[in-house]
């Protein structure tokens, strides 16, 4: 069998109702917490997609996928699709996988149908007919498809290669990273931004959901030394492990925490909670397996919901920055666009 | 692509299980396709009346408690993934598997869905209740309105519902995926499970896509986006892929599922074998282009068939045949033609290239699979012709050599010789021998998403002592279905 190549990551990014710093990670919300505690606040899109017109087109959902996929890939060195070639890579061997939470079909545009069209302040079930559609996005459904978030991201740095949405609840996150881990082992890409996100305007119908997003940029370990990358961490894809009859929930970890109330972008945010900047705590900078804290659905879901998705194992071992190795071209552009972190 | 593959491992099909507006099971689409029976036409089960798109590619007779191994699970399913599931059983019983056979750790399940399974209908009562003063009320929603739901309801919309019954079927505790890439996850579905194979990770996987389009909202959405055809006359003839005349696409709905296996794995077992997967290519359009555009570009057509191809290790040209995507909107059929003709070259004249979906409309996650399945059905032993194109009266654009008005003998390794080489090609593998003698005749699979993302595979002919082995008894016995045509 052909040799696998070591993946690396390069680039980290996520948005939580605590924060973007470190210390986001150590404040878990309480299961109690109510919708305000829940929204990211203050988020403008703006300040990541500049373009008004691809804004209007976005949920937000993923927007704030979006938002977190450009807070990982600044720093990585990759700002507009031409950087990628900038950055001697090839764009067709650049992709993305995502994990995408629930879309539900009772979005915003659908109640601004409905109010529209309602006669007077009664819920018109009529409403739904001809006469609201009319009120509809004409891409309504196509906001609607999860895998547009990823389609977005492509769009925004280039990534001509593979690409993925997953969606098994929470271990999306963590199936999300083990593709884009085998992806780049197996030599069919070089460099794979992992994205995923959560909003409660696709929980109508679930339980309490926290809005948050979280984004990796993962390369070929070679391809990262190439070009002068920072490397933050090596990704080790292990074999897929059954999933555990019960799931453990409730456990003191931020990561249970994050899993009960963001189940998408749950796995990346556990793996974002072990790199240098992501905690500072020095146990969690251990090599560890993530089964020991493996994301389920909360206990109050049927076992049907944390059967089909079978969880991977990921061993992540954090580097600390090398200062010789910042001083390839990606180095270079990061300095000279954002600044180092 | 289908990488590493120099251990040894190759990844045949074994088992199919086709659930489409032409009919249960792969015998019954093969006859449809091949007698260009259409599935298109009036739907039972939803009134299309308050639309302006009035067909629809539906699936006629389906009864969801006969055809489930387990009716008392239907209470969890919404009619979309009772398809689904249904399909994914029957591919399991056509390949002769029985579940404990092989280590769980070593069977794999990788699902194309679409997504989100809940039907919005049954929200609509407790929005109801939340409706306050012209706006919805969040806090009522939760107190009042969601007790008023079916609490069945979170567990029915699960996104990856469909790989938990068919995980549950196999025994699987192996590599799985519930992928969901709109009308690309189907195939993509199939070419990551053989990947799994491929690299070692697993012995056997079940792989395939289901998805309907055919619910009120789903119908009132596409109707704004101008991707529907919307003013047909007479039902069969509103899908008309790659002709001048085409409107949009026709929604549908159906599942496809194909049991994989490594090919060692299949004949230890005596398994009848359909076809081998050769190559498979997937790529995303990129850059240069609006998000709900993305499908119109031939970019991602032409670097996944041609990623595909090199991992078959095969040139473009030495395609016997090619089941083209084929959606029915003006914009993404120039798009894939463009690619095609990129991708062909002077050769593109000589290999016929049928569209699935001119019959069943598009099926979403489900056409890539079950457009595997059709094309299984060229090779020996059935032996089915390509299919024709139907509807296909003034061909645009033109230069592609389009299946039309009747189905076409697949051609071989002894036709290579009598067509014509590529412009400036003075020697070429048209001339010998295929590289690799055993396939004789390939097939590429097409497939897109509406977010430009495509996905290909290439198809073998199995060598003749593998597609030679006595058919396995089937596991369970399936009902035969009303045919479409029938059921109208």
């Amino acid at each position: 069998m052909k040799a696998l190549r070591d993946v690396v990551v390069t680039g980290q990014g996520w948005l939580l109702p605590p924060g973007m710093t470190p210390a986001s990670f150590e404040t878990p919300l309480a299961s109690d917490a109510g919708p305000a505690a829940r929204q990211l606040h203050g988020f403008d899109a703006a300040a990541y997609v500049g373009d008004p017109k691809v804004l209007r087109a976005m949920n937000r959902v993923f927007q704030i996928a979006a938002a977190a996929s450009v807070l990982a890939m600044r720093p990585a060195g990759f700002i507009a699709p031409a950087d990628l070639e900038r950055a001697g890579l090839v764009p067709e061997r650049c992709g993305i996988a995502t994990a995408m939470t629930e879309i539900s079909p009772v979005d915003a545009n659908l109640i601004d149908a409905i109010r529209d069209r309602s006669a007077g302040e009664k819920f018109d079930l009529g409403a739904f007919g001809e006469s609201a559609r009319h009120r509809l996005h004409p891409f309504r459904r196509l906001m609607l498809l999860a895998n547009m978030a990823a389609a977005h991201s492509s769009l925004l740095f280039g990534l001509q290669g593979p690409s993925f949405t997953f969606n098994s609840g929470t271990s999306s996150g963590l199936q999300a990273i083990r593709e884009a881990c085998w992806t780049i082992a197996s030599g069919r890409a070089d460099l794979m931004l992992c994205e995923a996100a959560d909003s409660p305007q696709n929980s109508l119908h679930c339980h309490p959901v926290t809005e948050a997003a979280a984004a990796l940029v993962l390369e070929a370990e070679a391809v990262a030394r190439r070009r002068g990358a920072r490397i933050l961490a090596c990704l080790r894809p292990g074999p897929e492990q059954p999933c555990p009859s019960h799931p453990r929930v409730g456990e003191p970890s931020s990561e249970a925490a994050f899993c009960h109330h963001a189940p998408a972008a749950a796995g990346l945010l556990a793996v974002l909670a072990r790199l240098p900047d992501g905690r500072a705590a020095a146990e969690r900078q251990q090599p560890g397996s993530l089964r020991e804290t493996a994301p389920g659905y909360p206990p109050e879901a049927s076992a049907a919901q944390a059967r089909p998705a079978v969880l991977s194992s990921l061993e992540i071992v954090p580097c600390a920055p090398d200062p010789a190795a910042l001083t390839g071209p990606s180095a270079a552009l990061a300095a000279e666009k954002v600044g180092t972190r | 692509m289908l990488t590493p593959k120099n251990n040894g491992r190759r990844v045949v099909v074994t088992g199919l299980g086709a659930i489409s507006p032409l009919g249960w099971g792969a015998e019954e689409f093969w006859n449809s396709l091949t007698q260009g029976r259409s599935g298109i036409g009036a739907t039972a089960h939803l009134d299309l009346a308050p639309f302006r798109s009035r067909v629809a590619g539906a699936v006629h007779g389906f009864q969801a408690r006969k055809h489930l191994s387990d009716p008392k699970t239907l209470k969890l399913m919404t009619r979309s993934v009772s398809l689904g599931v249904a399909a994914a059983e029957a591919a399991i019983a056509d390949s002769g598997w029985k579940p404990g056979a092989d280590d769980p750790a070593r069977i794999g399940c990788f699902v194309g869905s679409p997504g989100h399974a809940g039907e919005r209908d049954e929200l609509l009562p407790a929005l109801a209740l939340a409706w306050r003063e012209g706006r919805l009320d969040l806090g009522t929603y939760g107190e009042q309105g969601i007790a008023a739901t079916n609490p069945l309801w979170l567990l029915k919309s699960l996104a990856n519902i469909v790989l938990y019954f068919a995980s549950l079927k196999l025994g699987s505790h192996g590599p799985n995926a519930n992928i969901c890439m709109s009308g690309a996850g189907g195939v993509m579905a199939v070419g990551e499970a053989a990947a799994e194979i491929l690299a070692g990770r697993a012995d056997l996987a079940l792989a395939g896509g289901y998805e309907s389009l055919l619910d009120d909202e789903r119908l009132e959405s596409f109707e704004r986006s101008g991707l529907l055809c919307l003013e047909a006359g007479d039902g069969p003839a509103a899908s008309r892929p790659f002709d001048r005349g085409r409107q949009g696409f026709v929604p549908g709905e159906g599942a496809g599922f194909l049991m994989l296996e490594e090919r060692q794995h299949a004949q230890a077992r005596g398994a009848r074998i359909y076809t081998e997967l050769l190559g498979y290519g997937q790529a995303a359009p990129g850059r240069e282009c609006q998000p709900f555009r993305a499908h119109e570009t031939p970019a991602a057509f032409a670097h996944a068939a041609a990623a595909a191809l090199a991992e078959a290790r095969l040139s473009a040209w030495q395609l016997d045949a090619i089941f083209a995507h084929g959606l029915g909107t003006p914009a993404s059929d120039r798009a894939e033609a463009e690619a095609l003709l990129q991708l062909l070259g002077a050769r593109a004249a000589y290999i016929p290239i049928t569209a699935v979906k001119s019959l069943t409309g598009n099926l979403a996650a489900a056409s890539g699979p079950l457009e595997i399945i059709a094309a299984a059905g060229c090779f020996a032993p059935r032996s089915m012709p390509v299919p024709a194109i139907a509807n296909l009266d003034d061909p645009d654009p033109v230069g592609l050599d389009y299946v039309r008005r009747s189905p076409r003998p697949l051609a071989g390794a002894t036709e290579y010789a009598s067509r014509p080489l590529p412009a400036g090609a003075a020697t070429g593998l048209a001339q010998t021998a295929p590289e690799r003698g055993e396939f004789a005749r390939r097939i590429l699979i097409n497939s897109a998403s509406l977010t430009g993302v495509a996905a290909c595979l290439v198809l073998g002919e199995s060598p003749a002592a593998d597609a030679g082995l006595p058919a396995v008894e089937a596991a369970i016995s399936v009902p035969a279905l009303q045919p479409a045509c029938e059921a109208k």
